[in-house]
């Protein structure tokens, strides 16, 4: 490329900043004879740059967050999530999870298809949380919502939660933080049922391999409904839960079966079955609420202390399989009976095995991914002597 | 394209998650500021351009579907404001007419498809650059030194070595054309 030396004094005093109007003029016809110019004079003006010598210090991150983050606030174009939760959620999950979100860019449409067999194609992205056995994760969602994923959870919503829904999908377990909104329900949906919620705070247990979905409330209000969706008015037929109540509804919808089951001793029975006072017809859920005093053992697997009441050996085992990714193996019936009560820390699967034997009269071995429990008649004697 | 972290980071950064936001800040912060602050030479301008960029995406993050990479996406937004930033500066106090800076700006506006996708920003090579230096002609090298790391004027150079400021000129032309062309590989 031959380039004059008019035009080469011309770009040194552009790269300096000393040029003028005529030679901005002649800088612009050269550049207009040839699209090429204008690359080249971007490279010269890049090495021209490039090749200055600055020393600088590294700089301060924390000082330039914090000025990005007044900027944000002060444009207030999009709003930044209220910084508690995100400190909330920092300190709480200290264990570093492992998960695996999968976006799948199939369209809603593909997914979900009318009464009549049309797909809808209405533009939706589903947005998937799959957390595998042996972590645990959170989840925000737009509207600053927090959800705490256990082992073993599949979890998801549409790219429009938020703009008209605020729906979820839940298959496992999940704690939800549910911010505020009067107009937009929260609403998480599980194989069978429905809750719906304003602002509140409840968990969630609804593993496909469980025969029970449990809803533990801690704050606010839920009604649960039946997620038929063949289903008309499904909304007029729902349990209203109260703080302090755990609801367990059993999967099978055609019957109502509500086996009477022999409880942890903290939980009073409170009613079989809720409906809204205006309906006289009964409801079909078949759910039965329970009042318990203390909603940790319910809840307390996000935290470090991970609490248990009276929890039964055979109900322990599937929650230490999920959080530890391992078999269990009760190999004597008579263990599943027996109560535990205590609180886990944040420990090896072997340290909580050993937590568990200081208080129930069991013997254990672990092979590789394998734990196999079975009775330890010496210490059954022992316990008995304490129990009794 | 983004490589499979990158995505990751701005599909969290759609869905309202200020930490996924902060991370990819983190990552950035410092290699944009230093690259900033070669073209407009003030600290604090730098950091000012860098940080309106990161506000910029966090308000509309949509601008980070990229056919090239993250780092070659942010690399170009930021040389962009820089360019901008200048002839604005220049046209404030030089005679130059707005027509005529904005023609310049547009010349000089890298869009992201300028870079392919494995290209290294160029601010990556400062030692391919120095290779360069090391071999130009002596004189030649000798007033390119002397603009470019002592921060002299094509004037004072002329003034100091008893030439003429078009000799400066075209010396300083011909290093800058031969380091490019020995960079040019890595474009």
């Amino acid at each position: 490329m031959e380039i004059s030396d008019k035009i080469k004094e011309a770009i040194i005093d552009f790269l300096e900043g000393t040029y003028t109007q005529s030679q901005a003029d002649e800088l612009i016809a050269w550049l207009n004879i040839d699209k090429r110019n204008s690359e080249y004079l971007r490279q010269i003006t890049e090495t021209w740059h490039a090749s200055r010598r600055y020393e600088k210090d590294v700089s301060d991150f924390r000082r330039g967050m914090e000025e990005v983050r007044a900027k944000i606030s002060e444009r207030d174009v999009r709003k930044i999530p209220s910084k508690k939760i995100r400190l909330s959620v920092r300190s709480v999950w200290t264990v570093a999870a492992t998960v695996l979100v999968l976006v799948t860019l199939a369209f809603a449409g593909l997914l979900i298809t009318n009464a009549k067999n049309k797909t809808v194609v209405t533009g939706k992205a589903l947005v998937e949380t799959i957390v595998p056995k042996g972590s645990r994760t959170i989840v925000t969602l737009p509207d600053s919502t927090t959800i705490w994923l256990n082992s073993d959870t599949k979890f998801s919503y549409y790219t429009d939660y938020n703009l008209d829904n605020r729906t979820v999908y839940l298959n496992g377990e999940a704690y939800f933080k549910v911010s505020r909104n009067e107009e937009l329900p929260f609403q998480v949906v599980t194989s069978e049922i429905e809750i719906t919620a304003l602002g509140t705070a409840f968990n969630v247990k609804a593993y496909e391999n469980e025969c029970t979905i449990e809803t533990t409330l801690e704050e606010g209000q839920v009604a649960i409904s039946l997620a038929d969706p063949g289903k008309k008015a499904k909304s007029d037929e729902q349990v209203l839960l109260k703080p302090k109540q755990v609801a367990e509804y059993k999967k099978q919808t055609d019957k109502i079966t509500l086996r009477m089951q022999d409880d942890q001793d903290t939980r009073k029975e409170v009613a079989n079955v809720r409906k809204p006072e205006v309906r006289n017809i009964p409801s079909v859920i078949p759910v039965k609420i329970s009042e318990v005093s203390d909603t940790r053992p319910y809840t307390s697997w996000k935290e470090k202390r991970w609490v248990f009441k009276n929890e039964k050996i055979s109900s322990l085992a599937p929650k230490l399989e999920r959080r530890f990714n391992v078999t269990i193996v009760i190999l004597d019936k008579d263990l599943e009976g027996i109560p535990f009560t205590g609180t886990l820390l944040d420990e090896s699967l072997e340290q909580v095995l050993a937590a568990i034997k200081l208080a129930a009269p069991i013997r254990y071995e672990i092979d590789s991914q394998e734990v196999r429990l079975s009775l330890d008649k010496n210490l059954v004697k022992q316990y008995n002597k304490y129990t009794q | 394209m983004l490589s499979e972290t990158d995505k990751y980071l701005v599909d969290k950064i759609r869905d309202g998650d200020y930490p996924a936001f902060e991370t990819l800040f983190k990552c950035h912060y410092d290699s944009l500021t230093r690259i900033a602050i070669l073209y407009v030479q003030q600290e604090e301008v730098a950091e000012d351009i860098v940080q309106d960029l990161f506000v910029k995406i966090w308000e509309d993050p949509s601008c980070l579907n990229t056919n090239v990479s993250l780092k070659g996406y942010l690399g170009r937004s930021v040389y962009n404001s820089c360019i901008n930033y200048i002839l604005r500066k220049q046209h404030k106090h030089r005679t130059i007419d707005q027509t005529a800076v904005n023609q310049l700006n547009d010349a000089l506006r890298a869009t992201p498809e300028d870079s392919p996708d494995t290209a290294l920003l160029i601010y990556e090579l400062s030692s391919a650059i120095e290779d360069a230096v090391s071999q130009l002609p002596s004189e030649c090298g000798k007033i390119f030194r002397m603009s470019r790391e002592e921060g002299l004027s094509h004037k004072e150079i002329a003034k100091r070595l008893s030439i003429s400021g078009n000799t400066v000129k075209v010396q300083i032309y011909r290093a800058l054309s031969k380091i490019n062309d020995a960079i040019s590989e890595f474009r």
